[in-house]
């Protein structure tokens, strides 16, 4: 799942989808209109490569494989999630999006719609920007790939690893 | 070379390493540098071919004047880059060029030689420092500095172009010391005896006569400036938008390369390669430039 992120010194703890759409696209261009100080806002996104960026457009921005929603020109491009992080931690006035793993107290994620982004309302499907994780193989699975697969899906690798940053596949049920 | 029948290969190779070896050096030193001849021109030719169906599809007015840069949809204007590379050059060079050719007036004249010299080692030691350590450094440092002081991001034009200067600083420097050192000493001397001060005959003696081959190491360093990516790439913001203001994030033509180049596939690839032919440009533009400059001087 994917968080919208402020600094945590911006006074603003939620915001709509209209609201996400007119910032991310630039339309919106200073903070006041959204509850906040009077300054400039400054969008951080990934870049073109990045599978968070094209979950977040999708389905927070709204573009489809045929529609596409641009991001603002003036929008800071950064290659991970670390970076992302960084930017948005030191930078009073700036929005962007990161991996729900990521967010840490230099950072404070907002909800969406009125919904928080917490591993609950991702996996009931009220959160709507997150995604299933895909593995892919050729044919189906035998031998070592499958007893890797297999070591995926235990529940000490569920517990230890995938809860750490991501979502138990048993309490997902994203439509 | 041809071979008679009957003389083994042996003989033959006996003879031309014993009877021809000018023959075979020369044959090696004219594989190295048609080597390097040929590398360029494939080069060239490579990136050129792999522009062109950009620059068919897009065509040129909206592919290389455009700074309408939104590739999903098809937009793949490079004016926006190009206007950054440009701008961030320029901008390092108003401060680099000074600086440079300040620092090499000292080693190379004020100084006492000892401490000309360690000066000089330390700015020569600056070009040796790899390009992802001053960005990094410029990230950690810099950006924030800027950031505190402005208000704004910190990432940005501003912060681009300073680690440009530092970037180009050794090469101004180096280049114009040179220059200077090659002025020939009666021109000083002469300077001297006429009763000029150390600064008259450094502003009015020495500066004119090196004059080209100043401008030439500032040309040069404008080169290094051109073409510097990663360092740029991490504190430039890599915005897509045209800014001319310093603290707005924007991008150059070689960071916008190297962010979409991981993804990029047909139309948007190739645009990319046409990039890089613009770069080409750039800075076949500049050598043309200094050939320009150094004939003045030959004729002068």
């Amino acid at each position: 799942m994917i968080a919208i992120v402020v600094n945590p010194s911006m006074p603003i703890t939620n915001l709509s989808d209209a609201q996400i759409k007119a910032i991310f696209t630039g339309k919106a261009k200073n903070w006041k209109a959204f509850g906040g100080p009077d300054k400039q806002i400054v969008v951080v996104i990934r870049d073109q490569a990045s599978g968070t960026r094209e979950i977040f457009d999708k389905k927070a921005l709204g573009a489809t494989d045929t529609k596409v929603v641009e991001s603002a020109g003036s929008a800071i491009q950064c290659s991970s999630n670390g970076v992302m992080r960084e930017i948005v931690g030191s930078t009073s006035n700036a929005i962007g999006y990161i991996s729900f793993g990521y967010v840490n107290k230099n950072i404070k994620a907002i909800s969406f719609n009125d919904v928080a982004p917490t591993v609950k309302n991702a996996a009931t499907g009220l959160y709507p920007i997150a995604r299933y994780l895909h593995l892919f193989t050729k044919g189906e699975a035998k031998g070592a790939v499958k007893g890797y697969i297999d070591f995926m899906l235990s529940d000490k690798f569920q517990n230890d690893i995938v809860a750490r940053e991501y979502v138990k596949i048993k309490d997902v049920n994203i439509k | 070379m041809s071979e008679g029948p009957g003389i083994s290969p042996a003989a033959t190779m006996r003879a031309m390493v014993t009877g021809d070896r000018d023959r075979w050096v020369k044959l090696l030193m004219f594989c190295c540098a048609s080597v390097s001849f040929l590398g360029v021109l494939l080069i060239f030719l490579f990136i050129f071919r792999e522009s062109l169906p950009a620059i068919t599809k897009v065509g040129i007015p909206k592919l290389f004047l455009s700074t309408d840069w939104r590739p999903a949809s098809g937009h793949y204007g490079m004016l926006a880059f190009t206007f950054g590379t440009l701008f961030t050059t320029v901008a390092a060079m108003i401060i680099a060029a000074p600086l440079g050719i300040g620092a090499a007036v000292f080693i190379d004249q004020v100084a006492p030689e000892k401490v000309g010299r360690g000066v000089r080692r330390v700015i020569e030691l600056l070009a040796g420092i790899p390009s992802v350590v001053i960005g990094w450094f410029a990230l950690t440092l810099l950006v924030p500095f800027i950031r505190s002081v402005t208000g704004s991001s910190g990432f940005g034009m501003l912060a681009a172009s300073l680690v440009l200067v530092v970037m180009s600083l050794p090469t101004i420097t180096t280049l114009s010391a040179e220059s200077l050192r090659a002025v020939p000493v009666e021109l000083k001397e002469a300077s001297a005896a006429m009763g000029a001060t150390r600064w008259q005959s450094i502003y009015k003696i020495l500066m004119p006569s090196a004059r080209e081959g100043l401008i030439i190491a500032v040309v040069l360093g404008m080169g290094r400036a051109i073409g510097e990516t990663m360092a740029v790439q991490m504190v430039i913001g890599n915005a897509s938008q045209a800014t001319a203001s310093l603290l707005q994030p924007g991008s150059t033509l070689t960071t916008r390369i190297v962010q979409d180049m991981g993804e990029a596939s047909g139309v948007f690839r190739s645009a990319l390669f046409a990039q890089a032919l613009m770069l080409l440009l750039l800075s076949v533009f500049l050598i043309i430039s200094i050939r320009l400059i150094s004939r003045e001087r030959k004729h002068a």
